[in-house]
C-alpha cells in the first residue's frame, strides 16, 4: 500500500488490509473442499471455513487493532452471502427426465472417447433456468453437430458419471465446471441452421484461417482469436510444459488490453471502450476460466484507476476468483480455473516480495512451476521439466510474437492475395519457436509425476508465497509454515496409512 | 486489571490461529468418512411437458443394453419406463440395428437386459424388402433400416421397385434428408453438402463431393456407386 513516505499503520501492513479478498477466496475454496468433496454439513463446512480463514488471518496477527473491526464485518457478511451462493450453486437442482423437441444452440465440441460430444444450450430454458439450460450431447463423429450449428433434438437425461477412486476422471465434476447439467441421450438430432452469434463468427474464423494460412500460424492465430486449439500444437505444447501460452489466459487478454489502451490513447472515457472490447474478445475466445479471470481483474484494475485505487495484483485476482466461483462454483473442479488463479496468486505473491527485480524475474517460472506442477501432475500424469526453462523467455517472447502474426495474417484472412508473403513470415517465426522448443525439450526430456515430496514442496512454497503477499512478518511466515507442515503431515498420515 | 501488552495480545492471536487452522484440518480429516455422501445423481423430475409419464419413484432402476446400439451399458433408469428409453439413453439404434426385432413399448424391470440384434445378412442375391428400399426422388418414404447402408462388409445400394436396376442419388437435386441416407453421412454432412450446392453452384462431377468438408476418401468411396449428377 503507498504510504507517500509516512510510517504505516498497523492497519495498512496488516494482513487483512493488504489482501481482504483473499479471505473469501480462501473461506469459498475451503467450503467447497468441505461441502462437495468431504461430503460435510453446510452448517459444518461453512463454520470450519470461517475458521481456517480466520486462523489464517489470527496468524498474521490481522485483529491487532479497533481499525479492523469494519473490515472484519464487511467480510463476515460478504464470506457468508458468498457461502450461501455457492452452496446454493452446488446444490443438485431438479432435471426433466426427458426433453421433447428442443432446439438449442452448439456452443463447443469435442472428441469423447470414441464418440463426440457436444455442448448445446437450450433456447427455451429462460435465464431463471440458467442451472438446467445446457446439455451435453453424444453422439459418433459423422453425426455429431459442430460450434455454431442450432439442432433441433430430444431424448433423455442421464447424470454424469462420478470418479470411481481419487485421481481418477470425474466426469461430473468436469461438465458441472462447464455449465453442463446432465447428458442427453438422443436418437433424434437433426441440425436445422447456423448460429448468426458469436459462435457462428468463431466457427468462421477459424475455418477461415485453416484455409488461408499456413498451418503454425493457423493453428497459433485459431488459439489465440477463437479459442479453438488445435490437436498437434496442443499435444507439441504439452510435451514442452507451455500449455498456458495455446490457452487463451491473461497473457492474450493482456496483450489485447496493451494493444487498445494504446490505440485509444487520446480518446475520451476510452476506459468504457476499453472494457466493453475486452469482454467482447473473452467472448469471441470461448469465454475460457482464464480468460474470464483476467478480464474480470482488468474490469477491477480500470474501475481502480477510474476511481483512484489501484489496488494490488494479489488481492485483484483472489476477488477475480471469489466472484468466479460465486458465478459458477462447479469453476473451482476445473483445472484451467485451478491452474490459471494459481499462477496469477503466486506470479503477484512473488511480486510483493522484497527481493531485486532480476531475481523476482529469475523465480517466477520456477515458482509457478512448482505450484502449479502439484495440480498439473495429479490431472494429467506428469509434467515436462523443460518447461521450467522454456518458460523463462516463452511469455515475453510469445507477448510480441502473438500481435505480430496477427498482424502478418490479417491480409491473408481478409482475402488479399499477397498475404501469403507476411503468413509466410510468422510461420517461419512460429517455425523457429517450435525448433527451439524441441531442442530444450531433447535436452531436457525428463518428467515428473505426482508424488508426495512435491506436493510437500508445492505446498511450502504457496503458504510462504501467500504470507509474504498477506505481509507476514518473517517469524510469523515460519509460523505459518510450522502449521503448515503439520497439516501435512497429518494429511499424509490420513492418506499414506 | 493488567493489560497485556501489544506483543503479548499478538502472540496469543498467533497461537490461537495456528491452533484453529490446526483443529480446523484435523477435524476435517478425521470425520471425513463419517458424513454421508451427497447425491451423486442429478435429482430426475418430471418435465412439465410430459404430463402423460409415469409418477417418478425415488429409486431407479438399472438396465444393461447391448446390442447395436451407440453406446452400450449399464443405465439407471425411472422405474415404469419402456424399452423405447433405454435405448435412447444408450443412444439410439445403430445402422445396423433390426429396429423390428425388439418392442420398443414394452415395459422395462430392474435389471433387466435389453439386446437389440443386427439386421440379419440376406444371403447374395436377395433384394432387400421394398418397405425397407429407399426410391430415390420421393423423399417422404426414408426407410429406417438397412437399404444402402453396408452390413457384414456387404453393401446394399438402392434399387428401383420397376426395373430392380441401381437408381443413384442425383446429389444436385437431392434435398438434405435424401442425402441423409446415404451411408456415412449424417443430418449434418447432408446440411453441408446442400450448403456447398447453394455456395458454389451444382456439382460437375460425383468427384466433387470430395470437397465438402467432412466427406474423405474413404467416405467417397463408399458413396460413389450410389451418388450421380445431373447436369
Amino acid at each position: 500500500m503507498e504510504t507517500h513516505g509516512r510510517v504505516p499503520t498497523p492497519a495498512e501492513v496488516s494482513p487483512l488490509a493488504r489482501a481482504p479478498a483473499f479471505a473469501l477466496l480462501s473461506t469459498l475454496c475451503a467450503f467447497l473442499v468441505f461441502r462437495e468433496d468431504m461430503s460435510f454439513a453446510f452448517i459444518s463446512s461453512a463454520a470450519m471455513a470461517v475458521a481456517l480463514s480466520a486462523g489464517w488471518y489470527l496468524l498474521g496477527a490481522g485483529f491487532a487493532n479497533e481499525r479492523s473491526l469494519p473490515v472484519v464485518c464487511v467480510l463476515l457478511l460478504s464470506a457468508a452471502l458468498g457461502l450461501f451462493v455457492v452452496d446454493y450453486g452446488i446444490s443438485r437442482s431438479p432435471l426433466p427426465q426427458k426433453l421433447t423437441d428442443e432446439t438449442g444452440v452448439v456452443l463447443s465440441a469435442r472428441k469423447w472417447g470414441y464418440s463426440n460430444v457436444a455442448l448445446v444450450k437450450i433456447n427455451s430454458r429462460g435465464y431463471l433456468n440458467f442451472r438446467s439450460d445446457k446439455y451435453v450431447l453424444r453422439d459418433t463423429p459423422e453425426n455429431c453437430p459442430e460450434p455454431g450449428d442450432i439442432v433441433r433434438f430430444s431424448g433423455v437425461t442421464r447424470p454424469f458419471r462420478r470418479a470411481d477412486a481419487p485421481g481418477d476422471f470425474d466426469e461430473f465434476l468436469y461438465w458441472k465446471s462447464k455449465g453442463a447439467a446432465a447428458y442427453l441421450e438422443s436418437a433424434n438430432i437433426s441440425v436445422v441452421g447456423k448460429s448468426r452469434g458469436i459462435s457462428y463468427f468463431r466457427a468462421f474464423l477459424t475455418s477461415r484461417a485453416s484455409r488461408v494460412l499456413p498451418p503454425l500460424t493457423a493453428g497459433y492465430i485459431t488459439a489465440s482469436w477463437t479459442g479453438e486449439k488445435d490437436a498437434n500444437l496442443s499435444e507439441f505444447h504439452r510435451n514442452a510444459g507451455t500449455s498456458h501460452l495455446l490457452a487463451v489466459s491473461g497473457l492474450h487478454v493482456g496483450i489485447v488490453y496493451g494493444i487498445f489502451c494504446f490505440l485509444l490513447r487520446r480518446v475520451k472515457h476510452k476506459q468504457y471502450i476499453i472494457s466493453a472490447l475486452i469482454w467482447t474478445y473473452v467472448a469471441l475466445s470461448g469465454a475460457s476460466p482464464s480468460s474470464v479471470r483476467a478480464a474480470v481483474m482488468l474490469q477491477m484494475i480500470i474501475i481502480g484507476r477510474m476511481i483512484g485505487s489501484p489496488g494490488n495484483a494479489f488481492n485483484t485476482t483472489c476477488f477475480a476468483g471469489s466472484v468466479m466461483l460465486a458465478t459458477n462454483p462447479w469453476l473451482f473442479w476445473d483445472v484451467g480455473w485451478r491452474l490459471s488463479v494459481l499462477s496469477v496468486l503466486t506470479l503477484s505473491s512473488l511480486a510483493s516480495t522484497r527481493m531485486e527485480n532480476g531475481v523476482k524475474l529469475l523465480l517466477a517460472s520456477p515458482a509457478v512451476w512448482l505450484v502449479t506442477s502439484v495440480q498439473s501432475s495429479w490431472t494429467f500424469g506428469d509434467v515436462p521439466m523443460s518447461g521450467l526453462v522454456i518458460n523463462l523467455f516463452a511469455v515475453p517472447a510469445f507477448a510480441a510474437l502473438l500481435p505480430l502474426a496477427s498482424v502478418l495474417s490479417m491480409p491473408s484472412v481478409l482475402g488479399f492475395e499477397f498475404g501469403i508473403y507476411p503468413a509466410g513470415c510468422a510461420e517461419f517465426l512460429f517455425a523457429a519457436w517450435e525448433r527451439m522448443s524441441n531442442n530444450i525439450t531433447f535436452l531436457l526430456p525428463q518428467k515428473t509425476s505426482f508424488s508426495y515430496p512435491l506436493l510437500v514442496c508445492g505446498a511450502l512454497t504457496l503458504v510462504y508465497l501467500f504470507a509474504n503477499a498477506c505481509g507476514f512478518s518473517h517469524k510469523k511466515i515460519l509460523v505459518a509454515e510450522a502449521v503448515n507442515i503439520f497439516c501435512l503431515c497429518f494429511l499424509l498420515y490420513n492418506v499414506v496409512i | 486489571m493488567i493489560y497485556p501488552s501489544e506483543r503479548t495480545k499478538k502472540l496469543i492471536y498467533s497461537i490461537l490461529g495456528a491452533a484453529c487452522i490446526a483443529a480446523v484440518f484435523i477435524i476435517a480429516l478425521t470425520f471425513r468418512g463419517e458424513n454421508a455422501p451427497r447425491k451423486e445423481t442429478t435429482i430426475v423430475v418430471e418435465a412439465p411437458e410430459m404430463e402423460d409419464m409415469e409418477t417418478q419413484a425415488p429409486e431407479t432402476w438399472a438396465v444393461y443394453v447391448t446390442g447395436e446400439v451407440k453406446f452400450p451399458g449399464v443405465y439407471e433408469i425411472a422405474p415404469g419406463s419402456r424399452v423405447n428409453d433405454a435405448v435412447g439413453m444408450a443412444g439410439g439404434f445403430t445402422a445396423k440395428a433390426d429396429r423390428d426385432s425388439v418392442n420398443l413399448a414394452a415395459k422395462l424391470m430392474d435389471e433387466a437386459h435389453v439386446v437389440i440384434t443386427t439386421i440379419p445378412v440376406p444371403s447374395p442375391g436377395d433384394v432387400p424388402k421394398q418397405s425397407e428400399t429407399q426410391r430415390p426422388g420421393n423423399p417422404q418414404t426414408r426407410p429406417d433400416s438397412f437399404a444402402g447402408q453396408t452390413q457384414g462388409g456387404v453393401s446394399y445400394p438402392r434399387q428401383s421397385q420397376e426395373s430392380g436396376e441401381i437408381s443413384k442419388i442425383d446429389i444436385n437435386t437431392a434435398d438434405a434428408s435424401l442425402l441423409s441416407t446415404l451411408p456415412g453421412i449424417g443430418p449434418k454432412l447432408s446440411l453441408a453438402i446442400v450448403a456447398h450446392r447453394e455456395e458454389n453452384g451444382p456439382f460437375g462431377s460425383p468427384e466433387d463431393l470430395r470437397s465438402v468438408r467432412g466427406i474423405g476418401g474413404k467416405r467417397f468411396d463408399a458413396l460413389r456407386e450410389l451418388i450421380t449428377v445431373s447436369n
